[in-house]
């Protein structure tokens, strides 16, 4: 390996791992992209680095993009760091914030493949959309009794967006950040999901970024195989020490 | 022994179908307690809530059933004002009507949270809970929308009349009886009724088929209980409303047989408006009918998709998450979430930082260059310099031959070299400035100063005007002169001594004369 690559290959793991875009087109790291382009040893020398450091790295639409995977304890967050950076309290909190998460996603994708051309989404159909899909579970609960629920479990989640107030206060102009009320908890997400660069802002409409398009058709798709055996182990009744 | 088993069967088993009967009833009773008693020392306290709780819902199903539309929080204001000031006497000034109504509007909503029953069931022997809404709301764009709920518009009806498995069919039996003792009025009532039913069902559809579209597991049992319950009567009542239009024509044909002045006008009337409101009625019923088949059709359709999409390639969000679901794990979703993040960087803050926190900033060993001489330098090309000196030596030439020239009207080029011998010493002559001076000079036989600092035509006139311009006081702005040359007198020589060779110049001898 030529050393020249070697540092080429060093100098875009730097940039990848401080979030710089590294683009084909514009920005200070285009000469970058067309070294991962052109050489085969610098994108190697990166993939096995990335690889070793257990984080992936997707080519797409002429950019590069960093995923942390899962359970990555160096660079992916804990619980509680995602906690503190969106300002939760509870973890039942942080669970409906990873539903609405997946909820605006699948306004866009309904499986890692099937883009559904839509090219953005407000805040009010976001909540539209996690109303639509939590009516069955809230209405259940209407109509059947129930314990405390446990606090991860799906009953929990239904019953903690069920009992939000659509909005804080009836005269208050425009929505906040905050846990008090079904539009501030979606405006949380939304800026969370900003400022980890998987959605842009303009007007209050939300466009979902191409690091966004990216992560969901490669990442997913690469890692489908993982993710559906666990899906069966969950349904096996946690016989394989999963889930429960 | 039967019959007390018989009775713990129907206290301990059926415990919990009661109380979900009940649960239709609680908010009402919550409302009707506590309302006014807290509110500013119970000073409205003779209000009562529950009669307000009732007509809001009446309120609500008359825009949201009947017209169908949603409420927004100004028409709930004027409403609720309306009713403290009609049925109550209630004329406040404005900020204080608008705080009470405002607290029974929140009262209503129960601030946007369900209301909780909490009992003891002793099925299962552990405390249980039960929920019910009056009011759900939905944003759409900056408004809050309102909306009655389902089961409250089950409570309403509930209050007073009795409610089973098909109210409709029961309402249309009613109606039979009443046309046979020619109740008009109160058949009119009746399928008033029937018409709110069938839009309560209509919505029960609309449930079902957003069910369908997030989680078709779920959505499939519903739609089964829902053709269960609400469908299964749908032929019969179709008999029925054929049944009852039948009776109608004939009660009709009656009142119309008998002799006009027997005839009772109020019963006519009755007749016809009855007819109407059932033909009305009967419309709806079809829509339900068309909604129902609909309904079948996009659940296949829903279905059919669910299918293809669980066969193919690509990774399916929905199933992984109806999968978390299943194992009542949402912390699973984290599995989605995280490999969207970015690379997450740590920041320490080192420890041996702390003894240098109170001590001041240490001078570092190197200091800063200081700011200054970064004056930006004009560069001149090499040209530019020539020129530079070209101009200013014509002009040094050139005054000396103005000032010649104010002095005396006749001045000769000898004369002129004389004083520049003087003034520049003899090595004017080796300055080649001097000769190109002398060529430029005579490509014109005259010079008008004035003129020429408004315009100029040669390469020396331009270098003039630029010279006059600096000099003050106009000293020569006025001068004309011209040149004459004079072929036939001495030729001027100038030796010029260089360090390699000498060298000869010859000029002719030129009379500048000025003309003013």
């Amino acid at each position: 390996m030529e050393q020249k690559n070697l540092e080429k290959a060093a100098e875009l793991l730097a940039a990848l791992l401080t979030g710089e875009p590294v683009e084909a087109e514009g920005g200070k790291n285009a000469g970058l992209y067309e070294a991962y382009y052109e050489s085969g040893e610098v994108s190697d020398a990166l993939e096995l680095m990335l690889k070793k450091l257990n984080l992936r790295v997707y080519a797409y639409n002429n950019a590069l993009y960093v995923s942390v995977g899962e359970r990555n304890r160096v660079f992916g967050y804990s619980n509680e760091d995602l906690k503190r950076l969106m300002g939760l309290r509870l973890n039942k909190e942080l669970y409906l914030c990873y539903y609405l998460i997946y909820q605006a996603a699948a306004c866009f994708y309904q499986d890692s493949a099937t883009y559904n051309y839509t090219e953005y989404i407000r805040a009010e159909d976001l909540m539209e959309a996690v109303n639509r899909s939590l009516a069955g579970m809230i209405s259940k609960l209407h109509r059947f009794s129930s314990e405390t629920p446990e606090e991860q479990s799906f009953t929990a989640l239904a019953l903690l967006w069920d009992e939000l107030p659509v909005i804080a206060n009836e005269e208050a102009q425009g929505i906040r950040a905050g846990r008090s009320s079904k539009s501030g908890f979606i405006k949380l997400v939304f800026n969370f999901l900003v400022s980890q660069g998987l959605f842009t802002e303009a007007q209050e409409r939300y466009y979902p970024t191409s690091r966004m398009h990216a992560l969901i058709r490669r990442y997913f798709e690469e890692e489908k195989g993982r993710l559906y055996e666990l899906q069966t182990q969950w349904n096996k009744g946690g016989e394989n020490g999963a889930a429960y | 022994m039967d019959g007390t088993y018989q009775m713990l069967q129907d206290m301990i088993d059926f415990h919990s179908a009661r109380m979900q009967n009940l649960r239709r009833y609680y908010p009402f009773f919550c409302l009707q307690n506590t309302a006014f008693h807290l509110f500013k020392e119970g000073k409205y306290a003779f209000l009562d809530m529950g009669y307000i709780t009732l007509a809001v819902l009446r309120y609500f199903i008359e825009e949201n059933q009947f017209n169908d539309r949603a409420i927004q929080y100004p028409e709930i204001y004027a409403f609720l004002s309306g009713v403290l000031t009609r049925d109550f006497g209630l004329l406040l000034p404005e900020a204080e009507e608008k705080e009470l109504i405002d607290y029974i509007f929140d009262k209503l909503k129960n601030d946007g949270k369900p209301f909780v029953m909490e009992y003891f069931d002793p099925a299962k022997k552990a405390k249980a809970a039960v929920r019910m809404k009056l009011i759900d709301s939905v944003l759409s764009g900056n408004a809050v929308l309102y909306n009655i709920t389902a089961d409250a518009i089950e409570f309403y009806l509930d209050t007073k009349e009795i409610r089973d498995e098909s109210k409709i069919s029961i309402q249309q039996l009613l109606l039979e009886k009443m046309i046979h003792t020619k109740n008009f009025k109160g058949g009119i009532d009746v399928i008033r009724r029937i018409n709110s039913e069938v839009s309560r069902l209509r919505l029960q559809k609309k449930e079902v088929l957003a069910l369908l579209g997030s989680n078709v597991f779920d959505g499939v049992k519903l739609l089964e209980e829902f053709n269960q319950t609400g469908l299964r009567w749908l032929s019969e009542e179709q008999k029925l409303f054929a049944h009852n239009m039948e009776l109608m024509e004939r009660a009709r044909a009656k009142a119309e047989e008998t002799l006009p002045e027997e005839r009772d006008a109020g019963a006519l009337r009755g007749i016809y408006q009855l007819e109407t409101e059932l033909k009305r009625a009967m419309a709806n019923h079809g829509d339900l009918l068309s909604d129902c088949m609909d309904l079948q059709l996009r659940a296949d359709e829903i279905i059919r998709k669910y299918k293809y999409s669980r066969l193919r390639g690509a990774f399916d969000f929905r199933a992984f998450v109806a999968a978390a679901e299943e194992a009542g794990d949402m912390s699973l979703l984290s599995h989605l979430v995280e490999p969207l993040l970015l690379p997450r960087l740590q920041k320490h803050f080192s420890l041996l930082q702390t003894d240098g926190l109170l001590s001041p900033p240490a001078e570092s060993g190197e200091a800063a260059e200081p700011a200054g001489g970064t004056d930006e330098v004009p560069y001149l090309f090499e040209d530019e310099i020539e020129e530079e000196r070209i101009s200013g030596n014509y002009a040094a030439i050139a005054r000396t031959l103005f000032d010649e020239l104010l002095l005396s009207e006749r001045v000769t080029l000898s004369e002129l070299n004389r004083k520049l011998v003087i003034k520049y010493f003899d090595g004017i002559f080796r300055n080649s400035d001097y000769y190109s001076f002398l060529v430029h000079l005579c490509q014109k036989k005259e010079y008008n100063l004035a003129q020429v600092q408004k315009r100029q035509e040669t390469f020396l006139e331009g270098i003039l005007a630029e010279m006059l311009r600096e000099q003050p006081g106009q000293r020569y702005g006025r001068l004309k002169f011209r040149l004459v040359m004079e072929p036939e007198a001495e030729e001027l020589l100038h030796r010029i001594a260089g360090p390699e060779r000498d060298a000869v110049f010859t000029t002719t001898e030129i009379v500048f004369e000025r003309m003013n």
